[in-house]
Formats: structure tokens, sequence, C-alpha cells
């Protein structure tokens, strides 16, 4: 984790101020300590997509909160898949079969 | 594919900046490797795409890979983390989300079950996740050997001036934690509390020892109590009680006081009291005890190393 002096310094384009407002209005949540903000690696991932959001594919204000939730949504929905297809995967042949079988009857 | 920056960004290559900005702009939406979390290959489109663009937007950049002097590679930006390698780690981070999943498990129960699993595994994950839970913190009680014995109830004041009353159960050993649930550090981002565990240490009793749920009292005799018996009162962890001590005892014999120990736990039966006798000889051996013993002595020899016998 780091502080909040090394964000601003790796990041280009980001302005104190509007990092504290990014975390204000929730699109980032680093981890509050007594020292202040801390940032993962993950905070840090989705500050740089934020400013790419809104400085490279101008997206407005109103529209970054949905565009963040709508990929958490698709990275949570992708790892849920994932951990079912994983657990369809350990079963014996036949039930596997049996699961892609009746998939295919519903479509 | 060209390797040309215009051909990149798809824009004449006397593209306005206006020109250029507003093509990355529309390919940046449709590339970047966050909005396509399952495209391989996004990164290296989007890669590519930004490389043209911080290329073309640098005026002078511009004119000198229009003069030919440096290549289309000629000013990449630097490897960029994105969040999608951070964010597919599943319900370990605390951006995570599948609130689009409540509508489906209330119609399978195999789904709900999956996912609620998946989450219960990684809530051991502390590090990453987004609400923190707050640290464990160790505390040290020392008690008093018959408080361990009997149970009891303390106060500890903690750091920041708060008291935390702990309930000692009977029979803690020593080096024993009890755990006070969410008592432990302040979570963060609205994370659960951590745990505090309070190390107990046991301090030894001037009469008594434990041996598990037994209580053991080691009890001075007079020769006179071991060969006539006689009934004594003594100190159990309970309160005092009388004791028989059969004629004939010798140094070293146990005699049981059931129940007298630690009390039951739910599980079990209480421990019992021991006592060891300890024959103790008067502070002076007196004539009258002498010349009884040497005329004793010469009618009742009596053996009582006959298990030594052959280790020597």
């Amino acid at each position: 984790m780091v502080t909040e002096k090394d964000v601003l310094d790796h990041l280009q384009g980001i302005t104190i101020r509007r990092l504290r407002l990014w975390v204000k209005r929730g699109w980032i949540t680093p981890a509050e300590t007594s020292g202040g903000y801390h940032y993962r690696k993950i905070d840090i991932a989705r500050l740089e997509l934020i400013r790419q959001l809104k400085m490279d594919m101008a997206v407005n204000n109103d529209a970054v909160p949905i565009v963040l939730s709508l990929i958490d949504q698709i990275h949570g929905l992708r790892y849920e898949l994932k951990s079912l297809a994983r657990a369809v995967e350990a079963q014996h042949k036949d039930i596997q079969t049996a699961i892609l079988e009746a998939q295919d009857e519903r479509k | 594919m060209s390797n040309s920056p215009y051909d990149a960004l798809g824009v004449k290559a006397d593209a306005s900046d206006k020109e250029i900005k507003a093509a990355y702009r529309k390919l940046a939406k449709k590339l970047h490797p966050d909005l396509n979390p399952g495209d391989a290959k996004a990164e290296e489109r989007f890669k590519t795409i930004s490389a043209a663009n911080a290329l073309l937007s640098d005026k002078e950049q511009r004119a000198r890979f229009d003069r030919g002097e440096i290549d289309a590679s000629g000013k990449e930006a630097p490897q960029q983390q994105y969040y999608r390698s951070y964010a597919d780690a599943g319900p370990k981070h605390h951006y995570y989300n599948t609130s689009g999943f409540d509508d489906f498990g209330d119609e399978s129960d195999l789904f709900s079950e999956l996912f609620a699993r998946a989450r219960a595994g990684s809530a051991e994950d502390q590090g990453t996740r987004g609400p923190f839970r707050g640290a464990n913190v160790q505390y040290q009680l020392k008690v008093a050997f018959l408080d361990a014995a009997r149970g009891a109830k303390k106060r500890i004041t903690m750091p920041d001036g708060s008291s935390l009353d702990i309930t000692v159960p009977a029979g803690i050993r020593d080096g024993q934690n009890i755990r006070l649930k969410g008592k432990g550090s302040p979570g963060m981002n609205k994370g659960p509390n951590g745990d505090a565990y309070v190390k107990i240490e046991v301090a030894p009793h001037r009469n008594f020892k434990r041996d598990n749920k037994d209580i053991i009292l080691e009890l001075p005799i007079t020769v006179d109590e071991a060969i006539l018996g006689g009934k004594i009162a003594i100190p159990t962890i309970h309160g005092k009680v009388t004791l028989n001590i059969p004629a004939g005892s010798s140094s070293g014999q146990a005699l049981r006081l059931n129940g007298k120990g630690i009390a039951a736990d739910k599980q079990g039966k209480p421990g019992d009291q021991l006592v060891r006798l300890k024959i103790v000889l008067p502070k002076d051996v007196d004539e009258d005890l002498r010349t009884f013993m040497e005329a004793w002595q010469k009618k009742n020899e009596y053996s009582v190393r006959q298990d030594l016998e052959g280790a020597i």
C-alpha cells in the first residue's frame, strides 16, 4: 500500500483536489488508516482507469460511477461464472455431459 | 497491420489535432482493456492506439515522425497495470460486486449456494479487501491460582482507557487464550472489528498444584497420624473439608477427594483433589521415641526396598 503522496507523484494529470474528490464520491475506496488514506495496487489501477475514462474517453462525471459499477459487476459475474465452470470441470465426465446437454435443451 | 500511427487511429496523414483526438477517443472507448475484460488481445490493441495518440498529439513528436526521424514506437506509454488484472480476482477485493445476481440466486438454490461459498472462502484474505477487518490484539492477564481454578470475573483496562470485562472460565490453564470477539482494533472502511485475545498467566499457589482438572495438595502429617490415622481439616479450592487419614498411611500415598477439583465443564466430570501425604518427624527426636523405636525395631524388622533389589 502506498500513501496519497506516492500516488500523486506517480500518476500524471491527477491533482490532490481531484483525487480527494474521487474518493469522496466513492469512486475509489482506499484504506483508511490513522495515517491517512493508503492505496492498494487495485486502487491505483482503478484510479488510472478513471483518469482514462474522464480524459481519454470524455466520460462525464455522472457517467463515471455508472461505468465503474458496470465494470465491477462484469468482473463479479465473470468470477462467479469462472468458479461455476471450475466446479463443473471438477465433476465426472458423465455429469459434465449431462450439464452440457441440459444447457443445450434450454436454448 | 501497418505500423503507422495514422493507420492505427484510422485518420489521414493531414488530420487535425481535433480529428486525432476524436478518433482516439472513439477507439479508446471500444478497445480499453477494462471495458473488454475477457478479451486478451484488447491490451495489445489499446497499447497501439495509445502509443499512436501519444505520438500524434505531441506536435514536436508528430513533426519528427512526419520527417521520418522517429518510427511509430518513438513514444510509448509506460506499461499500464490495468484494473482488470486486479478486479478479476473475485471477492478478494473491495470493489467486488455481484448485486446483479440477486435475482437468479432466488430462482436457483444451487447458484446461491455456490456463490455464497465462493464469498465465504474469500473471507480469509484480509489484506486486500475493501472493508478491512481490524487487527486482533493480544492482552496478558495474570490471574491468581484460585481464580483460574474456580473461574472469576476480571476487568482489564485497555490502552484507550476503556475497560473490558472478562469471564475467566473455571479450569483455565496457564498460557491459554480467551477470545473476546470484536474487542480488537476497530475495522476500517466499515469492516468488522478484530478480536482481542487475552493470554492467561496463572500465578502459582503456595499449597495447591494442578494436574489438568485435579488439584494436588501435599499434606504434612505426623508420625502418629500416619500410624494411628485420624481426621484432619484440610483446604480444598472450594473450602475446608475433613479428611480421614487411614491408619497405617505412608509418605507419598495419595488420597482422592472425589469432585473436589476443578468444577465440571459442559462436557465432563469435575476433577478431584489428590492429597499426597508426607510424614514429617518431630523436629527433635526425643528420648521416648528413640527408646521406643529401638525396642520396636528389635522385634518388628520389616523390608520396604524389595523393588530396588537388583538395581544396585
